[in-house]
């Protein structure tokens, strides 16, 4: 049974652009254009999986408060915000409302389409274990990571990663010792423009979640002039 | 003023007390005044002495017995004053007890021949003098001779009461007493053969002659006082002959004996009674002889007051002889006509007088030290016409002076305090004004750094103040905070931009991949890829620049080593670039504080500058020096270079060194790596980066010329 998608996006040629996009991947998708019939049409038929732009129409924070209503009620749903809104600040509350993903636009559709493929299956892994097959977690040093699941532990304890961090994270830890060129990560973002900046960001982010844990963290290095290293704690 | 790139002027305080100077005026116009003031108050005295000598002559109106008769027949052969002596006189022949009047004495004879002066005094009843002869060849009396005229010897001719001549002889044996005779006709023999002992006298034989002292009872002598006085002059030892006769008169033939002029004491009685202390009063006869004199004319009469307890008042303050020569008070000895000594006058205005009429005038003393009012006035006879004498009426204007001195001390103590007090407040003024000035001016210069972003939080001081201070203070405020608001605008620009061109640009990327699908000639779908990708990157580094410092200030600075990071980054883009690049480290480590990926931003800019204006042969020479306290990292590329008028917008937003038309290179737009550069944000980047740090970055035309470096300094962290 195909997955459905739910779409919420004011502005009519994206709308339509992702519509068929996503169809024809083969996904079934609901397309709304302002917060009341999104929340009528979703009540109706709960999707699988929901991309929401922020701003509807006049009103400015309506993504969000249509993220905060649904998962109000499905808590297990995939929202992914798509938005031109792409300040930090807006991303962090849209994560913190429960948001699984957070894309800036513009957005390539190939990536688009990648990224729903990847949370779609990270839901069944997670929600429903069992029934698809999943590798078994990688061992490094205190380094725990379980790709399928997206989930990531230190020295036992669970790290609350997003997508792109945990993308950024899995491709280091892929060729331990190894300087990772900006090229590299950003390909592993699967975003459409990342600038180097862009990936230091995120490596901050990823290295003051891992020192939160652990005061001593270093195994992220800076590699000058060319992008990054993940150094076994071990060694 | 401005002179070159300085601005020359007056600061407002200087230029308050320049104003203020004006108030000098005060003052001067109070020496004005005073002197207006004093010469009123001068005329009023001349009016007050005319009137004084006015009442005097009155009393001595028609009493012509005390200009007797000597004054009518006027013999024009010189006059022997005979001056009042103050006390007795001691016959010693000497001439000290004469006091000052020994330089009045009368010469006579000639040098040639034996010559003589002579000066006679009068105290009580005794006419006293003192005659100094020049004599090379004194010859005494000899006691064996019973003419007297054989020796040198002095002749005195007179009338007795009852107009009969007599004659006298003075004659001596060396120094020591005189003896005086009464003579015979002939001068040769003394008549009763005995001297007369009521004249006495005492001789002094000196190097050039002799000196004769000798006293007279004036009632030897008649009412007009006829006297006459020769010197005989005996040369030769052996012959005894008198050689020469020098006389105080031309001939005895004519009988007319000098004449002795004489003070009318009865007339001085009457003035002794009005003598003030600071006048004189003169009594002058028709011929302006001195007939009475009274009071004395004295130099300050407030400093006399003062002296005794001013007895060191040579080192007077300067104050004082400034005073004084504003006011034109003297306090020098006053030196003039001397009442005991002076027998006549003779001026112009007491000429005028004898016609009949007042008169005042003004003169300075004799030694000129001080000013005299002279008020003179005609005493007439019975019959109202004719003049008999004058009553003169002198009078310093020490007084008034002194009054003014003492008014120009006051206003000068007043204007003094009041040109300090004003001056003062002035100071204090100013200085309290140009305080507020200058703190407004360090506010209004705090609103903003050196690249003209306003700063939040400048608290303007002074802000209610009422005054037009104020009022610019608040128009400032006013003018800042709208300029704040209008750069927040400005500075939102990018991102608004950014959230606004998002969407339409997701539009069209979206249908771009859709047409992909269904095109398969995809020349043109990755020229518009490009193009796409170029606008996200420009709106992304846009707001990457805007939103820079923020970024910034987010991170926390960590201890870091400069040259490790440094090393590993030029190593690494080694690789990357077919460009040459060299680097130079001058120390091992290099701490600094700083944010790592920023510093590796700042390294990115630095390089591409440096890249992309270096001629493809030339390397990019990256130096690292360190002193003490601080570290210069500079790149160093030999491209052209930079106008000296560029430097200053080098590093401002949007600020891009190439030409317009380089732009749309298409070797340029695939690389996609230089679009910071091309929009100008580069150098504004790095230079923020650096700011953030505590360093500085600096452009500069290397000194060989070849080419152009940036130099970064950072503050080492110990």
């Amino acid at each position: 049974m195909p997955y459905t998608i739910a779409i919420v996006e004011d502005d009519a040629d994206q709308r339509h652009n992702y519509c068929t996009a996503m169809e024809n991947k083969g996904f079934v998708v609901n397309a709304y254009a302002d917060r009341l019939s999104a929340q009528q049409g979703m009540a109706a038929h709960t999707p699988d999986l929901v991309i929401l732009d922020i701003m509807l129409g006049h009103e400015v924070d309506a993504g969000f408060q249509l993220c905060r209503d649904l998962l109000a009620s499905h808590p297990h749903l995939p929202v992914l915000f798509l938005t031109e809104r792409i300040d930090e600040i807006d991303q962090i509350s849209g994560l913190r409302l429960g948001a699984w993903d957070y894309q800036p636009k513009p957005i390539s559709l190939a990536y688009l389409a990648e990224r729903v493929a990847s949370l779609l299956r990270l839901k069944e892994v997670r929600f429903n274990p069992g029934q698809s097959d999943t590798k078994p977690s990688k061992q490094l040093g205190d380094l725990s990571i379980q790709e399928d699941a997206m989930l990531i532990s230190w020295q036992e304890q669970a790290l609350e990663l997003t997508v792109t961090e945990f993308r950024l994270l899995a491709r280091l830890v892929r060729t331990p010792g190894h300087a990772l060129a900006y090229e590299a990560l950003m390909q592993a973002t699967i975003q459409q423009y990342v600038t180097n900046n862009t990936i230091n960001t995120h490596m901050r982010n990823i290295r003051r979640k891992f020192t939160i844990i652990d005061q001593g963290f270093d195994c992220i290095r800076n590699e000058y002039g060319f992008g990054y290293r993940w150094v076994d704690s071990n060694k | 003023m401005k002179i070159g790139r300085k601005i020359i002027g007056l600061k407002l305080t200087p230029k308050l007390l320049l104003a203020g100077t004006t108030l000098l005026i005060i003052p001067w116009l109070g020496l004005q005044t005073l002197n207006a003031m004093q010469q009123f108050l001068i005329d009023g005295q001349a009016q007050a002495q005319l009137l004084s000598a006015r009442g005097i002559a009155t009393l001595l109106h028609g009493r012509k017995d005390l200009f007797d008769e000597q004054s009518d027949n006027i013999n024009s052969y010189a006059d022997i004053p005979l001056y009042p002596l103050s006390g007795r006189i001691l016959l010693d022949a000497y001439s000290e007890d004469w006091q000052s009047l020994s330089e009045n004495r009368l010469s006579f004879g000639s040098q040639e021949l034996t010559q003589f002066s002579l000066l006679l005094g009068q105290a009580d009843d005794t006419i006293y003098g003192l005659i100094e002869v020049t004599d090379k060849t004194p010859v005494y009396r000899h006691p064996a001779y019973l003419r007297l005229d054989h020796s040198d010897h002095i002749r005195l001719y007179l009338k007795d009461k009852d107009s009969i001549e007599q004659r006298y002889l003075l004659t001596f044996e060396g120094s020591g007493r005189i003896s005086a005779f009464k003579m015979d006709e002939a001068w040769q023999l003394a008549t009763p053969g005995t001297p007369q002992y009521r004249i006495q006298g005492q001789v002094r034989i000196t190097k050039n002659g002799y000196v004769v002292e000798f006293a007279l009872p004036a009632d030897f002598l008649d009412p007009s006082h006829h006297l006459g006085i020769a010197v005989a002059d005996v040369v030769d030892q052996g012959e005894r002959v008198v050689e020469t006769l020098v006389r105080s008169f031309p001939s005895i033939a004519q009988g007319q004996y000098n004449r002795l002029i004489v003070r009318s004491p009865e007339t001085e009685r009457i003035l002794s009674g009005l003598a003030q202390t600071d006048s004189e009063i003169w009594i002058l006869d028709k011929q302006l002889r001195v007939r009475a004199t009274a009071g004395k004319l004295l130099a300050n009469v407030d400093q006399l007051a003062s002296d005794e307890n001013a007895s060191d008042s040579e080192d007077k303050a300067l104050s004082t002889l400034l005073v004084d020569w504003l006011s034109g008070t003297s306090s020098a000895p006053l030196n003039d006509f001397n009442p005991a000594q002076t027998h006549s006058r003779d001026e112009l205005f007491l000429r005028n007088a004898l016609s009949g009429k007042g008169e005042v005038s003004r003169r300075s003393t004799l030694d000129g030290n001080h000013l005299i009012v002279a008020a003179v006035h005609p005493i007439r006879d019975i019959d109202r016409q004719s003049v008999i004498g004058l009553v003169l009426l002198e009078q310093t204007t020490d007084a008034i002076l002194n009054l003014q001195s003492r008014s120009i001390q006051r206003i000068a103590l007043f204007s003094l305090f009041g040109l300090i007090a004003i001056t003062l407040v002035v100071l204090i003024f100013s200085s309290r004004l140009t305080w507020r000035i200058k703190r407004l001016g360090i506010d209004t210069v705090k609103a903003s750094d050196d690249q003209g972003r306003m700063q939040q939080k400048t608290e303007f001081r002074g802000l209610y103040a009422a005054d037009e201070i104020g009022d610019l203070t608040r128009h400032i405020e006013q003018l800042l905070a709208r300029l704040d608001r209008y750069q927040q605008f400005l500075v939102a620009i990018p991102r608004t931009l950014r959230h606004e061109i998002n969407n339409p640009l997701n539009t069209v990327t979206t249908s771009l991949e859709h047409l992909e699908d269904q095109v398969s000639e995809s020349t043109y779908l990755d020229s518009a890829h490009r193009g796409l990708q170029r606008i996200a990157a420009i709106i992304n580094s846009l707001s990457e620049a805007a939103s820079l410092e923020e970024a910034l200030s987010a991170d926390t600075l960590v201890k870091l080593d400069l040259t490790h990071l440094l090393t590993c980054y030029v190593e690494n883009q080694k690789r990357q670039h077919n460009h040459e690049i060299k680097l130079q480290t001058s120390s091992q480590q290099s701490w600094v504080l700083g944010s790592d990926i920023h510093i590796e931003q700042l390294l990115d800019k630095l390089l591409d500058n440096a890249i992309d204006f270096s001629p493809p042969d030339s390397p990019v020479e990256i130096t690292l020096t360190a002193t003490k306290n601080h570290c210069f990292l500079s790149f160093l590329n030999h491209g052209p270079a930079i106008p000296e008028a560029e430097f200053k917008n080098l590093f401002q937003l949007f600020h891009s060194r190439r030409e317009s038309t380089q732009i749309t290179q298409p070797s340029e737009l695939r690389s996609g790596q230089s679009n910071d550069q091309h929009l100008g944000l580069g150098l504004y980047i790095a230079r923020v980066i650096c700011e953030r740090h505590g360093g500085d970055l600096v452009a500069e035309n290397s000194a060989s010329e070849d080419g152009v470096v940036f130099t970064v300094s950072m503050p080492l962290a110990h």
